[in-house]
Order: C-alpha cells, then structure tokens, then sequence
C-alpha cells in the first residue's frame, strides 16, 4: 500500500474542493419541470463523509424506476395516447421528487454535520468525539443508510438492504475492540500462525529483506509456549520436502507420541526427487523450531545433538538472508551446551565460526559470536584470554537501530565491564555497565539486576557511595540487599561490620563471582574510616586510630595513615615521636577548580548522549541513493506551490 | 620409542641430583638438553609422561628463582600452566603447584602487575584460596594496597618456602620508596633513628647512603 502511494506521480493526483448544496435549497427548488427531472449528485449533492453519495444515486435510480413504472402502468386493455403518457410522467416524476426530497434533505444534512464532527479539531470536539460520538453514531448512520431501502418493501431488493445490515453489522464490530485471535489455545491455529511464518520466512529470503526474518522470529517466539508435538511434526512435513534428509534427523529428535511413522531411509532412493523445493532457510527455520522446542522441554541431550547437526549445516550454507537465523541457532547452540555444563566443548567451534562469520562480512553474526565466546570465557574466569580475544575482534559500533542489535550491544557491554572490573580499569568499568544497564529493555530484569551489582561494586571501589535510589528500583530490591547492606558498611567505615556482612552474605556474593571484589573493599572501608576520623578529629593519637579502625597494631596505623596522606585522601600531618595524627584545616572549596571539573563532567556527559543520539537516529537503508538534481527539485516544488495555491482559493460555486 | 623416554629420564634424574647439589650451571644445561626432547616427548600422552614433562617444567621453574632470571621464570611459567589448568583435571595433583602458583603471584606483585594478579587471582579456586603459600601472596597485595608497609617488610620472616626469599627482597625494595615517599608528605619532622626503624635499614650509614641515591633533596 506504501509502494503505492510513494510511487503515484504528483500529477497524476487530482485535487477538487467538495461541494454539496445547502439542504434547504432541496425543498424550496424544483426537482422535477415537465418531463424532466434530476437524480443522483445533480440532485443532491453532498460531503463523502457518509458514503452514501452513489449509494444515494442507486437509490434515486430505483424509486424514479418504480414511479416511472406506477406511472405508465396501463390497466387491461387502455391505451394511453401521447398527452396523458406525458401528464402521467409528468405525475410520476412529481412522486419521485416528493419521495426523494426529504430524504437527500436528511443525508446531506447528515453528511455535513459527520463531517464537520469528525474534521473538527477544537478540544472539546475532540473530546466529545473520542467519548460519546464513537459510540453510537457509526450504528445509527448506517441504519439510517439502509433505512430507505428497508422503508420501501420491496422483497425482490431485500437483498441489497441485507448486504447494508451487513455492513453495519461488520462496522459496529469493528467499533468493540477486537479480540486478539492468535492466541487461541487450538493447535490447528497454531499451525495455521507457523505456515504463515513459513511463508513470511519465503517472502523474505526472495526478496533478501531481513527485516521480514527478523518478524518472523519474533512471532515464533511469541508462539513458543504453545508448541507441541504433533504441531510440530506437521509442520516439518509441510515445510521440509517428503523423504528428506533433514525430516528423517528432525523427526527423530520429537518424542514419539502417536506412533507416527516415520519416512523410511532414503539412502537406497536417492534418485527419487523431492515433491518441493524446500529452501535453506526453511531448513534452518525448521532445526531453529526443533531446537528451541527441545530446549524448553528440557530435553537436552536431543537440544546438544540437534544443535550439533544445524551447526554443521550452516558451515555449507553462505547466504546473507540466513544470517538472522543462524545467530540464533548460534545462541541457543551454546545455550543448550551451557544448560548441561559443557561449554568449554563448544569454544573451539565457536571460534571457527567466528572465523567463517568475519570472512563473510556476516555482521550479526559476528556479535552474536563474540558475545557467545566472551560469556564461555567468563564462565570459567579466563579472563585474561576473554579480553585478547576482545581486543583483538572487530569492533562494534554502537548501532542501536534494531531491537536485535541493542540486545547484543548490551551483553557485549555488561561482559567487557567484568573484564574490566577485573583489570582494575574502574572507570571504564563503570561507564559499561551502567550503560548496559540503561540500554537494556525493561523487561530483561535478570540481566539489569546483574548489571547493577556489579556496578555497585565498581562504584564503591572507585570510592563513591551509590545512591539510594539504586538499590530501590522496581523488582530488584529483594536481590540487591546485600549490596545495600554492603555499601551502608563502606559508608560508616567499620571494618568489623563490613567483615560480618561479607560473610552473612558469602554465598550470594560467590555465586556472583563477586567474592574477590568485595575483598578488595575492605581497603576503602579503612579509608572511610580514615577520612571520617581525621573530619572529626584535629589531633588524636595513632593507637586511638587502630582502635577505632579495628586495625591489628599501631604500626598498621601509622603507614596506612601515611599512604593515605600520601594518596591525598585526607588533609593531615603526623608526629612520629608524639604517635598522633593532626588534621589541617578545609579550605574554601570554591576557590579551587574541583567545581569547575565537575561541570566539565557533566557537560561532557551530556554532549556525548547527545551526539550517540543523533547517531542513531535511524534512517531508511536506501535513502542516500536518491539524490534529485537540483532541476527536479526545482520543478517539484513549483508544481508543490501551484498545487497549494488552487486549493487556497477555493471558488464558492453557486448552483 | 622407549629408549628415548629412558634416555629422557635419565637425564631428568641427573638435573635432579645437580639441582640438590646447587650446581646451577650443570642444571641449565641439562635443562637446555631436556627441552630439545620436547617435541619427542609431548607425541605420546602416556600419563607418566606428562607427569614427567610437568615435573621437569617445575624444576624449571624453581631454577629460574635461584638464578634470578625473571624472563626465564615468566616463560617456564606460561609452559607450565597448561599442565594445570587443562590436564590437571586428569594428572594427579603436583605438590609443587601451589608452591609455583604462589610464586607467580608474587612475581606479578613485584613487577606490579596489579591487574594480571587480579586475573590470576580469578582463576583459582576457594580451596587454593586457604593454601598457605597462596595466602601469603594474597595478603602481601592486600597490605601493600592498603599501605600497611611494615607488615609487608615483615613477610620476610613468614615466608612458607625459601623460593619466597628472592621475591620478597625485591618486594622489600619497593616498599622501602613508597614508605620514603609517605613519610614525606606525612611527617613534618622525623627523628634518624624512627626512619632508620621504619625503613628496616640496620645502620644509620645505610640510611644515608638511601638518601643521597633516591632523594637528592
């Protein structure tokens, strides 16, 4: 509907004012003058905000036929001579006028007042439209459409007053809001959805068009929790040419439930050629629904040896339009490895299809790869090896114009922040998590509760406390409490309940892999401490300072103080001989340039959110290649102003 | 092709006696002659063997730290994490592997590699975690990181092993510039013999001679 509208020619469109005559011109006016009458638009001329302008013309053309007929009907055996034939005409189209005369009256005025309901667009017009006009006006106006018709009894056109019920009938029903009915729990519809994904999934590799692919994965899994057995077998015997290879291997992944039989080995008839031509990506397609059937049923075992074989499927295969699919047999491939913790098996695969996705230019799946590879990596802490890899891949650009890019960017960005985290790179640690936490859909709360955690972490190791906020938000307070409990020990400084807390909370803080890092804070906590201390304190001695840090021995004390002077954490001098601590006095913090650096940051941070956006602005993919010359342009703008102006000076034509 | 294996063996056996006597010259050449079987040796996975090629990398190891060849240690070390990592899952446990692990670590601390420590860190295991020798590294990174110098001065004295020495005086090294440079900005006024005490030096001479190297001023 698109292509046709954007391909129709300028002038090739014809632009008229509408007119209609004022209703009550109708009743003064003549319609009929001897043996002449008018019908149709010269009679009554309206808005199209009805429809029923040629309706209304069939009609006219009906009642003049029946006066007409009434008229010169002759009784047995009369003959009319000419005058009476034309004083009967002439009857006859006074009857039709007087018939048509109220009620062209009632449909203009109708019209009118429908569409100056409907075109108005003053606020409390649109506010009565939306709430009272909606609901009953469309009904009465087609009655009152087919109220003519219905008033004339005639039985031999009941027919066309049914076809008008109809219509209202079908137009009210539109009015309710229509239930939505693929999800109906039948398993006929169920396969009738996965045909039409079928045929989706053909259209799309025809026309190379991903975006049609992509569709069709999304309504797939939005049909994953109805697929059963029998839908399933039906299915791939619909897509997958009879006899086939491929059927035989997916077929004999299903568990069996009806006995079905299944097709006999074709090795011995080779010769015999398919009944259909199935296409690669049907094929894939096909392994993708086994696959993720399998997966959910938790049949893993079939899930590993189905994936296995899809895998070394696609190593045959180079065609761009199978690229969306194969990123997902790639995921859920590992996935399924995962489930049964395996993984380091799959990682020398993983990597040779890397190899093959870089060599063909195959983006996706190139990201879909590295992502897949990082996360077996991190699985088992390699961490070191996680980030050769990562350095040395090609990059990602942050595209985050599809639904199915932003979930790779996002995963790709929440395993580089581990990396770092590890690394002890902080910042850049921080920035890729809490933007991955930010870019992830809502709906992900596993993954952005993940996200948060460990940007807590890194937050409190770069020294700053997060706000409350963080821990408060919707769905993941019960997970993070913990953390929450963590940070109010950095906050106060004290070591011995931050020891507590860490082994209160070990088990979750292990399963997070978390352990590490939270040693690592104990160092920031003394520094709380520390800084605390030497705010509230102008002199106090060094084993007054272990004590209140907890620390073992005053020794301790003193070169932590120390380095901690050093690091310029706190502002302070030490007396050896006298073993104390003096604090120096604050400053006015004002006439030093940290708020100037911290406006700097800001604005910085601003400026880059700006530029990504309008980076990822999307445009369509064919956009550049249109480039009017500057006379075309000229020419369709002029004709874009004469256009304009004939619809400014509309002329009032009198009738 | 047993007779190499039993020519390889031997030689092991021999580098094993040189070692004890510490004759390190006569170890590195043998050393040198057992790697040339390398290739030989590593076509069969006979499981006496890797344990073999395991034991006589670890060797390597050790003998690195005794002739204080960091290189040497950091390649020797590459060739034999494989042994842990990947086979270790089907060799027996070497009693050594902590021993070199722990090494490692503190190697990396010396030469202050904080982050690759970290990631090493990762890969071990709760149960490595509690070995002492690796408890000693991890501790040592946590004082220095928090600054607590004197107890990383005192490392010396608990080291598990006498490999550890090697490191832990070239740990001492550097700990001695960061307790210069605290004491620095920290103290207004120190009196010679609290710096000689801090800085662990046993003389004042020696004190002086610190000064004028690192700090002119």
């Amino acid at each position: 509907m698109k292509s046709v509208v954007e391909k129709t020619e300028l002038d090739s469109i014809a632009s008229s004012p509408l007119r209609y005559r004022r209703p009550w011109e109708l009743l003064w006016g003549n319609i009929s003058k001897g043996n002449v009458c008018v019908a149709g638009d010269a009679l009554h001329p309206m808005t199209p905000d009805l429809g029923q302008g040629g309706c209304s013309a069939l009609e006219d053309g009906v009642v003049l036929a029946r006066c007409l007929a009434e008229a010169l009907s002759k009784p047995a055996g009369e003959e009319i001579n000419e005058g009476e034939e034309h004083k009967r005409i002439e009857m006859g189209l006074k009857i039709f006028a007087q018939r048509r005369r109220w009620r062209s009256f009632d449909l203009i005025t109708t019209a009118y007042m429908v569409g100056f309901l409907q075109q108005s667009s003053g606020m409390i017009m649109n506010f009565l439209r939306e709430k009272f006009f909606s609901r009953f006006f469309p009904g009465m106006l087609l009655r009152k459409a087919g109220a003519a018709l219905v008033s004339s009894k005639s039985s031999s056109y009941f027919r066309e007053s049914k076809i008008l019920r109809k219509m209202t009938q079908d137009v009210e029903m539109k009015e309710q809001p229509v239930p939505c009915n693929s999800v109906t729990s039948s398993s006929s519809s169920t396969l009738h959805h996965l045909k039409e994904i079928a045929s989706l999934i053909e259209t799309g590799a025809y026309d190379r068009e991903a975006r049609r692919i992509l569709r069709a994965i999304r309504l797939t899994m939005a049909l994953r929790r109805k697929l059963k057995v029998s839908v399933l077998s039906s299915f791939l015997s619909f897509a997958l040419a009879p006899g086939s290879e491929v059927l035989t291997r997916l077929s004999s992944y299903l568990p069996k439930e009806d006995e079905q039989e299944m097709e006999i080995d074709t090795a011995t008839s080779a010769a015999q050629p398919p009944a259909k031509h199935s296409l690669p990506e049907l094929e894939i397609y096909c392994y993708l629904l086994v696959l993720i059937f399998l997966i959910d049923q938790k049949k893993y075992d079939e899930a590993k040896a189905c994936s296995s074989a899809s895998i070394a499927r696609l190593k045959n295969l180079n065609r761009r339009t199978l690229d969306v699919l194969a990123s997902r047999l790639y995921f859920y491939y590992s996935l399924c490895y995962e489930l049964t913790g395996n993984l380091a098996e799959v990682r020398s695969n993983l990597l040779a299809l890397h190899r093959i996705a870089t060599l063909r230019h195959d983006e996706l799946g190139q990201e879909t790869l590295l992502n897949l590879l990082l996360r077996n990596y991190l699985h088992y802490n390699l961490y070191d090896q996680a980030e050769k890899l990562r350095s040395k891949a090609p990059r990602f650009e942050a595209h985050s114009n599809q639904q199915a890019r932003n979930g790779t960017f996002c995963r790709y960005l929440f395993y580089l922040g581990k990396i770092r985290t590890i690394q002890l790179e902080y910042t850049d640690a921080k920035e890729c998590l809490l933007q991955a936490a930010r870019k992830a859909p809502v709906a992900a709360l596993g993954f952005r509760v993940q996200c948060n955690k460990w940007a807590i972490i890194v937050r409190l190791l770069l020294g700053e406390i997060p706000e409350r906020t963080v821990f408060m938000q919707k769905g993941m307070e019960k997970a993070l409490r913990p953390y929450f409990e963590l940070t109010n020990a950095v906050f106060i400084g004290d070591l011995e309940l931050f020891r507590s807390v860490a082994e209160k909370f070990s088990s979750t803080f292990s399963s997070d892999r978390a352990n590490n890092l939270i040693v690592r804070l104990r160092h920031n906590v003394i520094r709380t401490g520390l800084r605390n201390i030497s705010i509230s304190y102008s002199r106090i001695s060094l084993a007054d300072v272990a004590k209140k840090l907890r620390l073992d021995s005053v020794a301790d004390a003193e070169s932590i103080v120390a380095k901690a002077i050093r690091d310029g954490a706190i502002d302070a001098t030490l007396d050896h001989s006298n073993q104390c601590m003096l604090s120096k006095e604050t400053g006015d913090i004002y006439s030093t340039t940290e708020p100037q650096t911290a406006f700097n940051s800001r604005i910085a941070f601003c400026l880059n959110m700006h530029n990504e956006a309008v980076r990822a602005l999307r445009f369509p993919p064919n956009s550049h290649k249109e480039k009017e010359s500057a006379e075309k342009r000229r020419e369709r703008q002029q004709q874009e102003q004469e256009l304009a102006k004939h619809i400014a000076e509309e002329d009032d034509d009198e009738f | 092709m047993d007779p190499q294996l039993t020519e390889v063996s031997q030689l092991f056996e021999r580098f094993k006696a040189a070692f004890v006597r510490k004759d390190f010259d006569t170890c590195t050449n043998f050393l040198s002659q057992l790697k040339s079987y390398w290739g030989v040796i590593s076509s069969y996975v006979l499981p006496t063997s890797g344990h073999a090629l395991g034991e006589i990398y670890e060797h390597a190891v050790v003998l690195s730290v005794k002739i204080e060849d960091q290189d040497a240690f950091e390649r020797d070390f590459f060739q034999l994490k494989p042994y842990y990592t990947d086979v270790g899952s089907r060799l027996p446990l070497s009693q050594q592997e902590y021993l070199i692990l722990g090494l490692n670590l503190l190697r990396l601390l010396v030469q202050n590699r904080i982050a690759e420590f970290h990631t090493e860190l990762e890969l071990l295991s709760a149960t490595a975690l509690e070995n002492p020798c690796i408890k000693h590294a991890v501790e040592l990174e946590q004082s220095f990181m928090e600054g607590a110098y004197n107890r990383v001065l005192g490392a010396r004295q608990t080291a598990p092993h006498e490999t550890y020495v090697y490191f832990t005086d070239l740990l001492a090294k550097t700990v001695r510039d960061e307790i210069a440079g605290c004491s620095e900005k920290a103290y207004n006024y120190l009196a010679i013999n609290d710096a000689r005490q801090m800085l662990l030096f046993s003389s004042d001479q020696e004190l002086f001679e610190y000064c004028k190297e690192e700090h002119p001023e």
